[in-house]
């Protein structure tokens, strides 16, 4: 009986000495390590955008302002196309200061970004040389335009990115350019 | 056991456990007094150089304490000017050695986004992807593409597929990066650049909402979804001992890698 009750304390004594020792060897086996580490970041600054144009016809000297307003937002580019019937397109002549000549879309292009609170100035569409006896209820022209958010290249700077197409939340579908 | 016990009882025994202990107490004064004269004897002295492993991360030149990006955007009149998507700016990121031993090391780059909550209390977006967090290095979006390893390859950083998501990166350095030395004056070892430039995709500007301005006819509110969004980039550097570097790498971060003789790490 005697004999039984000494094994389990002698197991016991011996797993404690193991442990002991266990413990030790675990500090001889770990190795040198440390880490540090930095974060940080930018919030996004993407303003709502509104434009507006503004179009007035001026029939004494039959001339056209077109004036696109960025009310509010982030800085924008703006480009404008002018639609008439085929038969007065040769009495159309157009000038404003900043706009290009029309490119082969079609388009007037506005050369300077138009931040918030910002106009263009006029685009002038002037008809010349109509025939006197043309009906002015008859004789129409439209102007559509559309705006783009400035975009940065890699090295910041500015361009239009005319083939960009927005994603409506939701939608589905893409429209190209801002407004129109 | 009569035996033993008749024996432990006779006065012999008992004179004799007297005379042990007598001879212990002796000893021990002995010890004592030789203890007393150690205090006299000459003091030597000998310096014991203990090895201290330390780990920096260096943005733009200079050892980060906790914050990354800071002078990310410059400011003009108190200004911060606004962040340009597409833009990249410069953010040169490397390794530098502040211990004493040599040491290889890994990093992990997290990239996130941050959405503005009603209660001003942010929380991680799950809508807006990290890859439009964009770092560069030498011309090369680091993405996970083969163009990306071949030009952190070049640089002597070690992509880890296994361990990279779109949202983490982890790079090995496959070189022992030096310790400072004041025996040979050697200064302290940095890595090469595992980055040089920090960009936002131009397409977190693509998702808008559109709504009819009222009073206006043929004008509309263009809201950009992603708007005061914040993108952030967290950077952990981990640092182990080069001596026994297989085993150190493998118990310390759970990575099987090979120390070529020459030093050179690779990933198993």
């Amino acid at each position: 009986m005697r004999k039984k009750k000494i094994v389990p304390i002698i197991a016991a004594s011996a797993l404690a000495v193991c442990m002991v020792l266990a413990s030790d060897a675990g500090n001889a086996w770990a190795y040198f390590t440390t880490n540090t580490n930095a974060y940080g970041g930018h919030a996004l600054s993407l303003a709502d955008e509104v434009t507006n144009v503004e179009e007035g016809f001026n029939f004494e000297d039959w001339v056209k302002n077109v004036t696109v307003t960025n009310t509010a937002g982030g800085d924008v580019y703006v480009r404008a196309r002018v639609y008439s019937g085929s038969r007065y397109a040769e009495y159309l002549a157009y000038e404003g200061e900043g706009w290009g000549t029309a490119q082969a879309d079609g388009y007037f292009y506005y050369n300077n970004i138009v931040a918030a609170g910002e106009a263009t100035s006029p685009l002038k569409v002037m008809v010349k040389g109509i025939p006197e006896n043309t009906d002015a209820d008859e004789f129409n022209i439209a102007v559509v335009y559309e705006t783009t958010p400035v975009q940065y290249d890699a090295a910041g700077e500015p361009f239009a990115d005319w083939d960009l197409a927005l994603e409506e939340k939701g939608a589905g579908e893409a429209e190209k350019g801002g407004n129109s | 056991m009569k035996k033993i016990r008749k024996i432990l009882a006779s006065p012999i025994v008992t004179v004799a456990a007297f005379a042990l202990a007598v001879g212990l107490l002796l000893f021990s004064s002995v010890g004592g007094a030789r203890a007393a004269l150690t205090f006299f004897s000459e003091t030597y002295t000998s310096d014991i150089e203990m090895s201290e492993i330390g780990v920096g991360l260096v943005e733009n030149g200079a050892l980060t304490t906790g914050a990354l990006l800071a002078d990310m955007l410059p400011e003009t009149d108190g200004v911060r000017e606004a962040l340009k998507p597409g833009k990249h700016y410069t953010e040169e990121l490397k390794v530098r050695n502040t211990g004493s031993i040599d040491q290889y090391v890994r990093v992990n780059i997290h990239k996130y986004w941050m959405e503005p909550a009603a209660d001003g209390k942010e929380k991680k977006a799950q809508d807006l992807s990290p890859e439009l967090i964009q770092l560069w290095l030498n011309g090369t979006k680091l993405d996970g593409a083969d163009a990306a390893k071949t030009a952190l390859a070049g640089n002597g950083w070690l992509f880890d597929d296994t361990a990279s998501t779109p949202e983490r990166m982890v790079l090995y350095y496959s070189r022992p990066i030096q310790a400072a030395s004041e025996e040979t004056g050697a200064a302290a070892g940095e890595s090469s650049l595992f980055t040089d430039h920090l960009a936002i995709d131009g397409a977190v500007a693509k998702v808008t909402e559109k709504m009819p301005v009222e009073g206006k006819p043929g004008s509309f509110r263009i809201t950009y979804v992603y708007n005061d969004y914040e993108f952030c980039l967290d950077v952990k550097v981990d640092a182990v001992q080069d001596h026994n570097a297989e085993d150190a790498i493998l118990s310390a971060w759970g990575r099987k890698v090979t120390v070529a003789e020459d030093g050179t790490l690779s990933l198993d």
